[in-house]
């Protein structure tokens, strides 16, 4: 048995934020994770540049194309079709040992060291107050935890530009990335009309990412090698296990990490104020018990879901769940055809643009805009509806005048989108999503989408199609167990208790009562961070 | 030549004019076995472009068209992806600019000719039933 004043469960963005919070505040904690981690691609991948490594390095099929061709898919674009070969140990063991069951909606899980964000986009946009309608919190209870977190992980961007209204400010933030050709020749046009622009409801800046373009935290500065999708080698990309190492190394006497576990279930004693954390270690099979008196959850939304429902017996009971509808336009830019493109530049979005539909900024939507190269041709080519061999061809003279627009649309809860738990074989839970979004919400999505294509248009770029890559494919998940002033047993307070529990705290995307269209993870680590110091306050 | 080189020779030549080394053929081997269970094809299109690789535009075309996870299809993309993760064909994949004039006559004139290919490809298949011998 492990004693711990606070056990967090989760390694990802919001667990490490939590736990952070908590040893500066001199806790003693344990974090518990599953703890997959990738040893066999990283190594063979060399420090160096797109282009370089695809002229030169022989082995590069090994990760770009991965030692069982895992990053060759067929059919049709998927969820997790975005993981490289590099990065699909992310979701590896959760396939295994944690399964998602739907029909419609495809949801990535994670029991990976540092979960999803071991491959996310690094796009970290703070809610505002028009964001956080629904939630009890106001951006000004934000601010000190983005402040603090964006001081940790080096959010880069332009803190004055047109978007700044939409985010408002952010301490210390890092000098924006550099801009690739395309993304510079449509912010260039952008300027060029930008009043206009701002009065049909659209702003656009530079993109606002955890990415260190200086020197920041001991990570960075980058190198721009445009292989953000694969490797890692200066850090640039806040990654969360970036965060364990700094705990381990700050706090050695106060935070016990342990890897390789899975959490199943716990339980509280009221009486002497305790809970208890049931796990068992996945190499071995052995159970291992933690005590402490406060339990964080950061599991993921249905990790989390899973955890609970397997500790109360909710049996059956249906959590409300969220999920940011997308789609993306792929589009050729004009002002860029026939000329050619820097090779230094990043794989991440390189402009973030905020459309604001009717003017009241209640329901803005943050499409993002990428150029498209790192990801290989083969895969542009299998989308194509020309031969192999003719659209090699033509792609080629396309590709770096080719840029897609990603769409997040905003959710609410509905009583058709949700997510259940079944007693599964032993004490473990299955948890099964249905997902029946609403005919005027997606009216609504297809009204935002046809004037983003307009926009498109007028910055100078030719949508090509849209791919709706279906539910779950943002793998912005929220909601389960929202937080609110007052509600039932499967609601969270403004601190992140749940109160169906005495000491069970919920530190990840599960207490969002609502999602805008904006990446939600700095927002989570900002909450986690305010979570972790209500918990240690509570210990007092 | 047995079937598997045919192929691997047919579809290499098509796609950049030559046969690469062995090792490319090895490993277009493993990576028919890893996606699609079994390195031999059973596609008649394919078939039938290792009997007349003259029609292999067309069928490819066609393919891209009507059948898109034809295995005739789907191989050409392997190994489009296996030439392309390698340093002595990545020059074939990567970028290329062209100047706007040579862009307005080059790109309409192709793509009329992969539209008039994939009609034409088009009708190749309705006459190339599966299950048809080779
Ligand atoms: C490709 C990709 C791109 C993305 N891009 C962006 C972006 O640009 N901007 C943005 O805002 N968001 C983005 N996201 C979403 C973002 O990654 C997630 O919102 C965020 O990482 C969620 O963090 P989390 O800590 O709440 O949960 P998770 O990342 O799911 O972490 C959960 C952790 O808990 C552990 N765990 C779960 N269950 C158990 C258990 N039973 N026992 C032990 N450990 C357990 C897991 O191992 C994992 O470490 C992206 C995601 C992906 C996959």
């Amino acid at each position: 048995m492990i004693p711990a004043e606070v056990i967090v469960v989760g390694s990802g963005a919001s667990g490490v934020h939590a736990a952070q919070a908590l040893l500066e505040a001199g806790r003693r904690v344990v974090l518990v994770d599953a703890g997959e981690k990738d040893a066999h691609y990283a190594p063979l991948i060399p420090a160096k540049d797109f282009l370089t490594l695809r002229r030169t390095d022989p082995g590069q099929h090994r990760y770009f194309l991965g030692d069982d061709f895992e990053g060759v898919p067929f059919g049709p674009v998927r969820v997790g079709a975005q993981l490289t070969p590099p990065r699909q140990f992310i979701t590896r063991l959760a396939d295994r040992l944690a399964p998602v069951l739907s029909g419609e909606f495809a949801a990535m899980t994670s029991l990976a060291l540092g979960g999803l964000a071991a491959g996310w986009g690094a796009a970290s946009l703070p809610f505002i107050d028009d964001d956080l309608q629904g939630f009890p919190l106001s951006r000004a209870d934000l601010q000190p935890h983005y402040d603090r977190v964006a001081a940790r992980i080096g959010v880069c961007g332009d803190a004055h530009d047109a978007l700044a209204p939409f985010m408002g400010p952010v301490n210390g933030m890092l000098p924006p990335a550099r801009l690739d050709s395309n993304a510079a020749s449509i912010l260039k046009r952008y300027r060029r009309r930008s009043e206009a622009f701002a009065r049909a409801g659209l702003h656009v800046g530079r993109a606002r990412l955890a990415f260190c373009t200086v020197r920041h935290a001991g990570r960075g500065p980058a190198r721009y090698h445009d292989m953000d999708f694969w490797s890692d080698h200066e850090r640039a990309v806040y990654r969360p296990r970036y965060t364990i190492e700094e705990l381990q190394r700050r706090f050695p006497d106060q935070f016990v990490l342990m890897m390789g576990c899975l959490a199943g279930s716990f339980e509280e004693d009221e009486r002497a104020g305790t809970v208890r954390l049931h796990c068992t270690e996945i190499a071995t099979g052995e159970r291992v018990v933690i005590d402490g008196q406060r339990l964080i959850l950061a599991a993921g939304v249905f990790g989390t879901a899973r955890l609970v429902a397997a500790s109360l017996g909710w049996d059956g009971r249906r959590l409300p769940l969220l999920c940011n509808p997308y789609t993306y336009f792929p589009a050729l830019n004009f002002n860029r055809i026939g000329a050619p493109a820097a090779n230094r530049r990043h794989s991440l979005s390189q402009l973030q643009m905020i459309h604001d539909p009717d003017g009241t900024r209640r329901h803005l939507l943050s499409p993002q805009l990428y150029s498209y190269r790192s990801l290989l041709l083969f895969k542009l080519v299998k989308e194509a509806f020309l031969g192999v061999r003719d659209s090699i061809g033509v792609l080629r003279e396309l590709s770096e005048s080719f840029v897609i627009l990603g769409v997040h649309h905003e959710d609410r809860p509905h009583p058709g989108k949700y997510v259940v738990a079944r007693k599964a074989s032993g004490d473990s839970v299955a948890l099964e999503v249905h997902w029946q979004p609403t005919a005027s919400a997606e009216r609504a999505q297809q009204r935002h989408e046809a004037r983003i294509r307009r926009f498109l248009l007028q910055l100078g770029c030719l949508p090509v199609g849209a791919v709706r890559p279906g539910p779950g494919s943002s793998i912005h998940y929220a909601g389960t167990f929202p937080m609110c002033e007052r509600g039932g047993a499967a609601t969270c307070t403004p601190e992140g208790l749940l109160r169906a529990t005495k000491s069970v705290f919920l530190a990840d995307g599960s207490t969002f009562p609502h999602l805008p269209a904006k990446g939600l993870t700095f927002t989570l680590m900002a909450n986690a961070d305010r979570v972790g110091g209500a918990v240690a306050r509570s210990l007092r | 030549m047995s079937a598997n080189d045919r192929e691997f020779a047919l579809l290499a030549r098509y796609l950049i004019g030559s046969v690469p080394p062995a090792r490319f053929r090895a490993r277009y081997e493993s990576g028919c076995r890893a996606l699609f269970g079994d390195p031999a094809a059973h596609s008649a299109a394919l078939r039938l472009a290792l009997r007349r690789p003259a029609l292999l535009p067309l069928l490819d075309a066609g393919c891209a068209l009507r059948r898109r996870e034809d295995p005739l299809r789907q191989r050409l993309l392997l190994l489009t992806a296996i030439l392309e993760a390698s340093p002595e064909y990545a020059d074939v994949f990567l970028p290329r600019t062209l100047t706007w004039p040579k862009l307005l006559l080059a790109l309409p004139l192709r793509g009329v000719f992969a539209a008039a290919k994939a009609l034409a490809g088009a009708v190749l298949l309705l006459a190339v039933r599966e299950g048809a011998g080779p």
